[in-house]
């Protein structure tokens, strides 16, 4: 059984301060991608993730979009805060961890290993794996190239 | 003399009381040494007066019909009886949109899809009045209602349509089902015997006098028993 968990009032406090962040204090309008068939085959086919939403949100200003995604490590979601300028990451921040073990993927340390990443790069090379908190890493690997792919693609119609 | 006398009725009445507790202790102490004897860790128990020592039960909605119907038990959804996700709010309103079902709470709308997973979902952050108060449907739309107005979900904009509104469902028969298949295997006789020792389902105030009576009653017998043998030692 998959226990997926709504966002508490505490999850959403650090949402919050996340898009602060992000934004300056002046969090613009969210948007949404909307997910058609086309696009579900192809999320499926290139990242497979636990699962797939009718849309995915995300908030822009200028170039600078940030996207919060959820991905299942290995039986709880992972709700993670991705920052994308210019098709590159600039920030990974791992908003709620519910797993039980493998929560060093929350250490900056970890999610700095991103910034500057774009699809271009192999993420299973080049980003470093925590022994124990494999699944976490796979799952943070997902979410990152998920939003990198949303983000070029989420102007196309 | 009357000191004595005095500790002595009291020590009496509080023994008593502590008795009980010692009592518990003594024979739940008992049963955990014989646990692997009796097999306790792989028998369990579906008293609803023990589950509810647990919380088990405490909280139960549902939505929908005999075919299609989605029920929250404490935290956990069941969809056609089949457990799903898990919610931390309460559920305010379902409705059923095949194959989805799209259920409230005061802080969020949900879709969730036959897998029990979340495919979607709406919030503040989509520019939605909190606390939700309702969740209905009109001819083409889904509506909320907050504090002031109702909303249409899909531009966010108030409604004057005649909205049909979700309704909770009483069925006492689905929940005592629920709570039997939920707690199949959840609350052994180990575990209910060691909270039990522990003093973990019992109230802190019976273990707070409890352990109150047990200080006095050494406290007094000491007295007691210092007392008398001075006493003794003076009548020699």
């Amino acid at each position: 059984m998959v226990f997926q968990q709504q966002l508490s009032a505490n999850d959403k406090n650090s949402t919050k301060e996340f898009l602060n962040e992000t934004f300056n204090n002046d969090i613009p309008k969210v948007n949404r991608f909307w997910v058609n068939k086309n696009n579900q085959k192809t999320i499926k086919q290139l990242f497979n993730p636990s699962q797939i939403k009718l849309s995915y949100r995300y908030w822009q200003k200028d170039d600078t979009s940030a996207w919060i995604l959820d991905e299942i490590g290995k039986e709880r979601d992972i709700t993670t805060g991705i920052v994308i300028s210019s098709d590159k990451i600039v920030k990974v921040q791992v908003l709620v961890y519910r797993e039980s073990r493998g929560g060093q993927v929350q250490n900056k340390r970890f999610t700095q290993q991103y910034n500057n990443m774009s699809s271009n790069n192999n993420f299973i090379k080049e980003i470093d794996t925590i022994s124990g908190a494999t699944l976490s890493v796979n799952a943070l690997n997902k979410q990152v190239k998920l939003a990198l792919w949303l983000n070029h693609n989420k102007n196309k119609p | 003399m009357r000191l004595r006398k005095f500790l002595r009725k009291i020590h009496r009445w509080i023994g008593i009381i502590a008795s009980i507790w010692l009592l518990l202790l003594a024979s739940t102490g008992f049963l955990l040494q014989h646990k692997d004897d009796w097999n306790l860790a792989h028998k369990y128990t579906q008293s609803a007066l023990l589950l509810s020592l647990y919380d088990i039960g405490q909280q139960f909605t549902s939505y929908g019909d005999q075919q299609n119907n989605l029920a929250q038990l404490d935290y956990q959804i069941y969809i056609d009886g089949t457990a799903k996700i898990k919610l931390e709010e309460p559920i305010i309103g379902a409705v059923y949109q095949q194959p989805n079902w799209i259920i409230a709470t005061a802080s969020q709308i949900n879709w969730i899809d036959t897998h029990g997973q979340i495919i979607q979902s709406m919030d503040e952050f989509d520019g939605i009045t909190l606390p939700i108060e309702k969740l209905g449907h009109n001819q083409t739309n889904l509506i909320i209602q907050n504090q002031s107005e109702s909303i249409e979900l899909k531009t966010l904009q108030p409604t004057m349509l005649t909205t049909t509104w979700s309704q909770a469902i009483d069925s006492e028969s689905l929940k005592i089902q629920l709570i039997e298949t939920s707690t199949q295997n959840y609350l052994s006789y180990e575990q209910l015997i060691f909270d039990l020792h522990a003093g973990i389902t019992s109230p802190s105030l019976f273990n707070d006098i409890a352990a109150l009576a047990l200080i006095f009653l050494s406290i007094s017998g000491i007295i007691i028993f210092f007392k008398k043998s001075f006493r003794n030692q003076k009548n020699f």
